[in-house]
């Protein structure tokens, strides 16, 4: 194999650790580096440093928060509804909640799912943070947004029994047919749960 | 160049892989356990991704290329719904594959086995004691491949076992009369009727299993000792053992 002087294969070796990026796209990706002002690369470098080190979880909800912050930003605006909390498993589900601009509640990220297999339990989940968030005993209800998959069922089920014994409601996000979706494709799961969770229309 | 196969198999473990594909682990009836590329399931326009998922019966059509199998298409024949909606069956199926996916070889095809786990997934997912179908699931499976301890005759000095207490030795394989006990100093003291039952799981047909009933604590007995067993054999501890016991704990509150 030829190769690189050792700036070089140390860069494409680098960007080959990230997901998604085989050896030719790094070595693409190197070589654009390589070639863009320095100031742009310097730029890269300093988003990449800087965001490494001023970000942190919330140590409420385990949302991301910058630096200088103990909480995030829902933690901490007072027009948000203190009583819902809404659990999604990774922080990019809670910013895919918030796209919607529906939900005004507060939320709760696991960091992960239950994997009996794989041996992820829940002790490895952000659960312990949550059931001391319960026991400040304003919570009326938590919404359980973990995928729809065995892991995130299995996850909210563990939970849901978990929090029935705090005596607070507990409910599920609905799973049905994509807007826009088409009946005759989606599978017979989806549909039987579709039909389970169908709303009167006034 | 690489061939086509059609199989039907139960989708033991399914990892990400790669942008939109899985790795799947499959028993199928026709090859025995094998890995398979299963490519773009994760997106939901994917027609195979209902026969992915886990636990899944589903049937299969295989490429074979150099040494790995790709997925071309799937159909789920059967789901087993009422095991992952339930909690408690969800942690005992766990535990149940993840034993037969450590135990078993690759790639070695067994008709047995395969009926055996679909028949085990039946059981649990109609609704019949978790614990007891484990057992069964557990003994049979040993039996088939090869595992059986020798439960009638002492395993040192062949004498046919008459008594109510007898002593079992995980590492010798099976019970011992008690004018062998020191053959193995840790072998445990168990109750006969408990190797009785572990007799009576691996002979009785699936068939009538519902009408096989045993006390919660010869189950529990059984269970330990199959446990056991089972760590000196595999010589790991199953990750999903601890999970069940979390939610066998969630479950007495």
């Amino acid at each position: 194999m030829i190769k690189y002087v050792e700036p070089v294969s140390r860069l494409i070796a680098e960007l080959n650790k990230l997901p998604g990026i085989g050896p030719k796209t790094a070595q693409r990706l190197a070589f654009h580096i390589l070639n863009i002002p320095a100031d742009e690369a310097r730029q890269l470098a300093d988003a990449i440093n800087t965001a490494r080190e001023r970000v942190r979880y919330c140590k409420t909800c385990g949302n991301l928060t910058e630096k200088g912050n103990e909480h995030c930003r829902y933690c901490t605006d007072p027009s948000r509804d203190r009583t819902v909390i809404c659990v999604v498993e990774e922080v990019r589900d809670a910013f895919a909640l918030e796209r919607m601009r529906e939900y005004k509640g507060m939320y709760h990220v696991l960091h992960g799912t239950i994997s009996p297999m794989e041996g992820v339990g829940p002790e490895d989940l952000t659960i312990k943070q949550l059931l001391t968030r319960l026991r400040g005993n304003k919570i009326k209800e938590v919404i359980l947004a973990t995928n729809p998959d065995v892991e995130g069922e299995a996850t909210a089920m563990y939970l849901a029994r978990l929090i029935k014994t705090f005596g607070i409601k507990v409910t599920r996000i609905a799973h049905g047919v994509p807007v826009g979706g088409d009946l005759e494709y989606a599978d017979e799961v989806t549909l039987a749960r579709a039909i389970e969770g169908r709303i009167e229309v006034s | 160049m690489g061939s086509y196969r059609k199989i039907e198999a139960v989708v033991l473990n399914a990892r990400d892989y790669g942008e939109a594909h899985k790795i799947v682990t499959l028993l199928s009836r026709e090859m025995g356990k094998i890995d398979a590329v299963a490519k773009g399931v994760r997106k939901p326009k994917s027609r195979s991704r209902g026969a992915v998922q886990w636990l899944s019966l589903s049937r299969f059509e295989l490429y074979e290329g150099r040494g790995l199998y790709t997925i071309i298409q799937g159909e789920n024949l059967q789901r087993f719904t009422d095991i992952q909606e339930d909690l408690r069956k969800l942690a005992y199926a766990s535990y149940l594959v993840e034993f037969l996916n450590e135990i078993l070889p690759q790639g070695e095809a067994s008709e047995r086995v395969f009926f055996l786990l679909v028949a085990t997934l039946h059981l649990l997912n109609s609704g019949n004691s978790e614990a007891m179908v484990s057992r069964m699931f557990e003994v049979k499976l040993l039996k088939i491949l090869g595992y059986n301890p020798e439960l009638d005759n002492c395993v040192s000095c062949n004498a046919p076992l008459k008594e109510n207490e007898v002593l079992f030795s995980v590492a010798l394989g099976g019970v011992l009369c008690p004018q062998c006990n020191n053959e193995d100093p840790s072998a445990s003291r168990v109750n006969a009727g408990i190797i009785a039952l572990w007799k009576k799981l691996a002979t009785t047909d699936l068939k009538v299993f519902t009408r096989l009933k045993a006390s919660s604590s010869h189950n529990n007995d059984l269970q330990r000792l199959v446990q056991e067993y089972v760590l000196y054999h595999l010589e790991k501890r199953l990750k999903s053992l601890k999970f069940l016991q979390e939610v066998e704990n969630l479950y007495m509150v």
